[in-house]
């Protein structure tokens, strides 16, 4: 029954869901919306299950005195003062606020700058001209990295117009192969959930 | 029936016949013909890695939320997992999503059960890291634990840079792969080999060559004709002002 | 430590290619943008009291992108006197459209429930819109501040989604597809996508198929946008440096490529040279 029941619950919704996305019938397209908004309801759930294996996770690390613990207190500082400043004035006041402007969004901010300079990195490994292929990257990488910026222009009215050719036509036919391998991979990975041959997620292997 | 949605109907019926057809096909031949995925190959070749060197080796699943590609990954964590049982390499498993992480728990002990190493399965090694505090999380991991070996799979945004090219400056080979094509020119400038789009889909099989999963591989080849035929007969007889092609698809 | 070392110089002459232009700006031209003139047009000829959604997916680790175009285009409905309803499916969206909400109010002197509602986050992403694609006033009971939306005099005007005249998203994910599948293709409600850089080669087909009516693309999508509404703020200012340092990758792939031949003519074969990839 652990395994059936979830499996059972992955088949009647996604038929469900299904049937709504195809046919008019009002009552199946109310089930469906109804299946839809239950789904967000389970996420939020989902979001708050997570908050409770991190406060174990950490809670466990500092009882147990583990490795690194002291991140752990700080992560429980900043989980638990957050969350009760959110519960008890609102995620709308300005108290709550000044902690997400001024400490949260410059530390989110600054991950995502790492990623130009490890960008820098490995562009200087990966376009080396070990074979034309590799050469023909390189070529085009040039092109659209000047053509999607003034400097481009500023050198040659034709580097953007080549630049868009390169992203528009080919880029664009690379793409859609890609993304209809993928789909189809995505569709069939899907009728497998929904029949229930897929349930590795549940540590079932198909026997 | 809602206008416009017969042909994807269709497709959605012969793709689920398809499958069961040729699973059951293969149930009674034992016939597979796959190509060579290198980075599946080098799945053996990187758990081997790390346990030569006595260093872990971390599986970083990527997702805003869990759908196909999320369980195509788990799938290979399945594997991978298995693997690391079965040769005692350390393997720490980082879910994104809250949900993710009771399956990784569970994928994580049934293979160590599997392997007869249940009490060797250590379930700090499935970290939850969501959102933003991933990236660090992530990094962070990579330098404590100095892992030797990092795995990068499912629906990855903007971290696949991050997580790649960290995991190569800290000296670990890595496998990425993800259906989400603007992240596979990271994947390809940093990884050591990089599973594309549907080869992820395709890993299950590859790694079991169970039925089901064998099924599921030729309904996505079949599908994949399927396309490229309209996709020939389409244009030629758009070309010639003939669009009945786009209007069957429309139905 | 040899590459890291090389690794660190790469770094801090980044850091410095990309501040000084930042510094004394250089002002190079921007170049066209079709994509982004279409999505600028589209929203300068709806009527005034037109009623847009604005799906702010925004935050803080892509607010470089995609917040100087949400602010921008938030600011054109504000200029044509449109009302505006902000939605978001991440949890700091709601924080960016507080931002817009004071703006608004300060500038604008919009006022909030008549010419402007923020509505609560929804997890879910894809359903969650989805839901508010099929049946908005079932999805969105409350605003963000818990407040019944009967209550507002914008909301009875919003019986359904085709009520609303533009739905614009600012995304660094699947959002522009999202609105391709659920809100155009179900109910032909006009999208207009937001776009990191990175993902305009996948939501520019949308744009040329028609499913989307606008796409503004990048840091260089929101410059453009600016310039149309004549401010240019934070995108026009940071182009400068996109441009610089794009032209510093250039340069990192040619020298990268010399030391790679001096190092084959060397016979030297570092750990890239096994790399199966490229």
């Amino acid at each position: 029954m652990k395994r059936q029941g979830p499996v059972l619950v992955a088949f009647v919704t996604g038929v469900i869901v299904l049937a709504g996305y195809f046919f008019n019938s009002q009552t199946v397209v109310d089930m469906s919306t109804q299946i839809v908004r239950w789904q967000n309801i389970v996420a939020a759930f989902a979001l708050a299950l997570g908050g409770v294996n991190m406060f174990r996770l950490h809670g466990k690390n500092i009882i147990g005195r583990k490795k690194n613990w002291v991140y752990s207190c700080i992560f429980m500082v900043a989980f638990v003062s957050y969350f009760v400043l959110g519960v008890a004035k609102s995620t709308t006041s300005a108290e709550y606020q000044y902690i997400w402007q001024n400490l949260y969004q410059p530390a989110a901010s600054t991950m995502y700058s790492f990623t130009l300079f490890y960008m820098t990195s490995a562009c200087w490994r990966a376009f080396r001209i070990r074979n034309w292929q590799a050469a023909v990257l390189m070529v085009t990488g040039a092109v659209v990295l000047l053509g999607q910026v003034g400097i481009g222009a500023a050198i040659s009215e034709a580097i953007p117009a080549v630049s868009a050719w390169i992203i528009d036509t080919p880029n664009a036919a690379a793409i859609r192969a890609i993304t209809i391998g993928g789909s189809l991979g995505m569709v069939v990975m899907s009728i497998r959930v929904i029949l229930g041959l897929e349930r590795t997620y549940m540590a079932g292997r198909q026997d | 029936m809602v206008q416009g949605r017969l042909a994807s109907l269709t497709l959605l019926l012969v793709l689920t016949g398809v499958l069961w057809f040729s699973a059951e096909a293969f149930k009674k031949t034992g016939v597979l013909r796959i190509r060579r995925i290198p980075g599946l190959d080098a799945i053996d070749e990187l758990v081997g890695r790390v346990t030569e060197m006595g260093r872990p080796m971390a599986f970083v699943l990527g997702g805003t939320a869990l759908e196909a590609q999320g369980f195509a990954s788990m799938r290979i964590l399945d594997y991978v997992a298995s693997q690391s049982a079965k040769y005692d390499a350390r393997l720490f498993v980082v879910a994104p999503l809250p949900e993710m992480e009771p399956m990784c728990q569970e994928i994580m002990r049934a293979a160590y059960l599997r392997e007869g190493k249940v009490e060797e399965y250590n379930p700090s090694d499935v970290l939850y890291m969501p959102g933003d505090g991933s990236k660090a999380g992530v990094l962070g991991l990579y330098q404590r634990e100095k892992v030797a070996g990092a795995m990068l799979f499912g629906n990855y945004y903007y971290e696949s840079m991050l997580f790649a090219e960290a995991a190569n400056l800290a000296g670990a080979s890595q496998i990425g792969g993800t259906a989400n094509y603007h992240q596979l020119p990271f994947f390809v400038a940093s990884c050591d080999y990089t599973l594309i789009s549907e080869e992820i889909f395709a890993a299950g099989t590859y790694l079991s060559k169970e039925p089901t999963e064998v099924g599921g591989l030729t309904a996505g080849e079949v599908g994949k004709a399927l396309a490229v035929v309209l996709m020939i007969i389409g244009s030629l007889l758009a070309t010639f002002g003939n669009d009945s092609i786009s209007t069957l698809l429309t139905k | 430590m040899q590459q890291l070392k090389q690794t660190h110089i790469i770094w801090i002459v980044l850091t410095v290619a990309v501040l000084l232009p930042l510094i004394f700006p250089l002002k190079l031209p921007l170049g066209p943008s079709p994509e982004g003139e279409a999505a600028y047009s589209f929203i300068d000829n709806l009527p005034q009291g037109s009623i847009s959604i604005m799906v702010l997916e925004t935050a803080p680790s892509n607010e470089g992108e995609l917040w100087p175009m949400a602010l921008a285009v938030a600011r054109h409905h504000m200029e044509k006197q449109h009302r505006i309803i902000m939605a978001t499916f991440v949890p700091d969206g709601t924080m960016y459209a507080e931002k817009i909400r004071a703006l608004a109010e300060s500038d604008y002197g919009y006022v909030y429930g008549k010419d402007l509602v923020i509505l609560p986050y929804r997890a879910g992403g894809e359903t969650a819109l989805a839901s508010m694609a099929d049946n908005i006033r079932a999805a969105y009971q409350q605003d963000h501040y818990g407040t019944p939306l009967t209550d507002y005099p914008l909301w009875a005007d919003v019986k359904s989604i085709k009520d609303i005249s533009v739905i614009s998203c600012y995304t660094a994910g699947d959002d522009h597809l999202w609105l391709a599948r659920h809100v155009w293709a179900k109910y032909q409600v006009p999208c207009i996508s937001g776009n990191i850089a990175l993902s305009t080669p996948e939501a520019i087909v949308y744009f040329k198929n028609g499913q989307l009516v606008g796409l503004i693309s990048g840091v260089k999508g929101a410059a453009f946008y600016e310039q149309k509404i004549n401010m240019p703020g934070l995108a026009t200012q940071s182009m400068d440096a996109q441009s610089i340092g794009h032209l510093y990758l250039l340069l990192l792939m040619i020298g990268g490529n010399i030391v790679y031949w001096k190092q084959k003519k060397d016979g030297k074969n570092g750990k890239q040279g096994a790399k199966k990839n490229v």
